[in-house]
């Protein structure tokens, strides 16, 4: 049967869902042009757990697990999911890390990279480039063969862990809910003020992030592959789906009054363009190398990809690592150690890029 | 002379970019096996550019696209 989502029209849906999902969650309360990220969302999320105490940063966001169980449903309904793994999982690992480090020096993931110019913050722009330079410098690891090597079949309940894992953190949200003025409750810390603070009812954010999750796991959305495809055999494919995300984004904005242009007090933003660019070479360069941008981690997850889950594990790694030790900037600027983070994470990644050229089991 | 492409297990864009070299590279028929159905979709979207014979053979597990000369 043929996946009506695979279509040039396809594609261009899924990336109107995504998008408009996006401006309405940040309508119904979620943080300023960041109605989904999942690099902020995910630093939320570890630090509802603890694993990191920036207490302006901790809320058990249910769109990260939503986003994984909806692609989940896809998988299994269009008798895709396929567990699978065994390709170079730590290094995946050390991908998701090095990605988390650049997400929030950036400040977001490439998604919230491009809502962020959908909502007008023209700082955006720096670290868009960024990306772009990033997924260029991986297309050259690419188109030289690079691989981690190829993933094996495996057991269906064993693959079926990351996705338990989520629901089992979703069900804790359920039955952990915030208490009003409460930092924390018996298990999870909830902001009480700063982003943390700021989200949309929970049915909305599990409702929505739901269909995003199918749509992205039916679509194949992924933001580095839309440039990548580009870069590499000039397929326009998934670059048509990242820019209807953004001019649907950018529509309800301007429908939504979340439309502000400018340079100067953006939400959740700094004006360091050099680091907005660093931050998102990294982002760019790690997930080429890693597979796909954090949200296709997620929905890849979803579907078995045990390798995958491994990178989103990095990634939230990394994401509690980056305020432990003062990695993440934030509106003020920098974090204390965060250029020499970026400049350690680059390396970390071309580290893996050239380890990762010297097999290609692939070709007979 | 022909060429084999075995993609299955690797992760994106590696399937595309080792068929899109044997395409390039190998004007005989050429064989691409992937395993995933991202795979097989973007797969079809690049054969659909090129003037060449496509047959395409699944399996339970494997989608086999067997390819003629140029």
């Amino acid at each position: 049967m043929k996946n009506p989502f695979s279509t040039t029209g396809g594609i261009i849906a899924a990336g109107v869902v995504i998008g408009l999902g996006a401006a309405i969650l940040q309508k119904l309360g979620n943080p300023g042009n960041m109605g989904i990220c999942v690099a902020c969302f995910g630093r939320d999320v570890v630090g509802a757990v603890g694993l990191h105490r920036a207490d302006t940063v901790q809320y058990a966001r249910p769109e990260i697990f939503a986003l994984v169980i909806g692609a989940f449903v896809a998988a299994i309904s269009s008798g895709e999911f396929k567990p699978r793994s065994g390709a170079s999982p730590v290094a995946r690992f050390f991908l998701g890390a090095a990605v988390a480090v650049g997400a929030l020096i950036f400040l977001g993931c490439p998604w919230r990279a491009l809502l962020r110019l959908a909502g007008g913050d023209l700082n955006a722009i720096a670290g868009i480039l960024g990306l772009v330079v990033g997924v260029v410098i991986a297309s050259r690891f690419n188109k030289n063969k690079f691989t981690l090597g190829a993933a094996k079949p495996s057991n269906a309940i064993l693959g079926l862990g990351f996705v338990l894992f989520m629901v089992a953190l979703l069900i804790i949200r359920l039955a952990y809910p915030p208490i009003a003025g409460e930092a924390k409750n018996d298990l999870l810390f909830y902001s009480i003020s700063g982003p943390g603070s700021l989200h949309a009812p929970l049915w909305a954010s599990l409702l929505i992030a739901l269909v995003i999750g199918f749509v992205g796991q039916r679509s194949r959305f992924c933001s580095i592959g839309a440039f990548q495809d580009v870069l590499l055999f000039k397929s326009w494919h998934l670059f048509l789906g990242v820019v209807a995300f953004v001019v649907a984004a950018f529509a309800a904005n301007l429908a939504f009054g979340q439309f502000h242009l400018g340079i100067d007090g953006q939400p959740i933003a700094h004006k360091l363009q050099l680091w907005n660019f660093m931050g998102l070479v990294v982002v760019g360069l790690g997930s080429a190398l890693g597979g796909g941008c954090p949200g296709r981690q997620l929905f890849l997850a979803g579907e078995g990809d045990g390798d995958a889950a491994v990178f989103v594990l990095g990634l939230l790694a990394g994401l509690a690592m980056a305020h432990n030790w003062q990695l993440a900037s934030s509106p003020a600027g920098l974090g204390a150690h965060g250029a020499t983070a970026g400049i350690l994470s680059v390396v970390v990644i071309l580290v893996i890029g050239l380890a990762g050229l010297k097999k290609s089991p692939a070709v007979a | 002379m022909s060429r084999e492409v075995d993609a299955r297990g690797l992760s994106c864009p590696q399937p595309i970019v080792l068929a899109f070299h044997a395409l390039a590279e190998e004007p005989g028929p050429v064989t691409i096996i992937v395993d995933t159905q991202s795979a097989v979709e973007s797969l079809k979207r690049l054969l659909s550019r090129e003037k060449r014979t496509v047959e395409i053979i699944e399996t339970m597990e494997t989608t086999v696209f067997r390819i003629g000369p140029r």
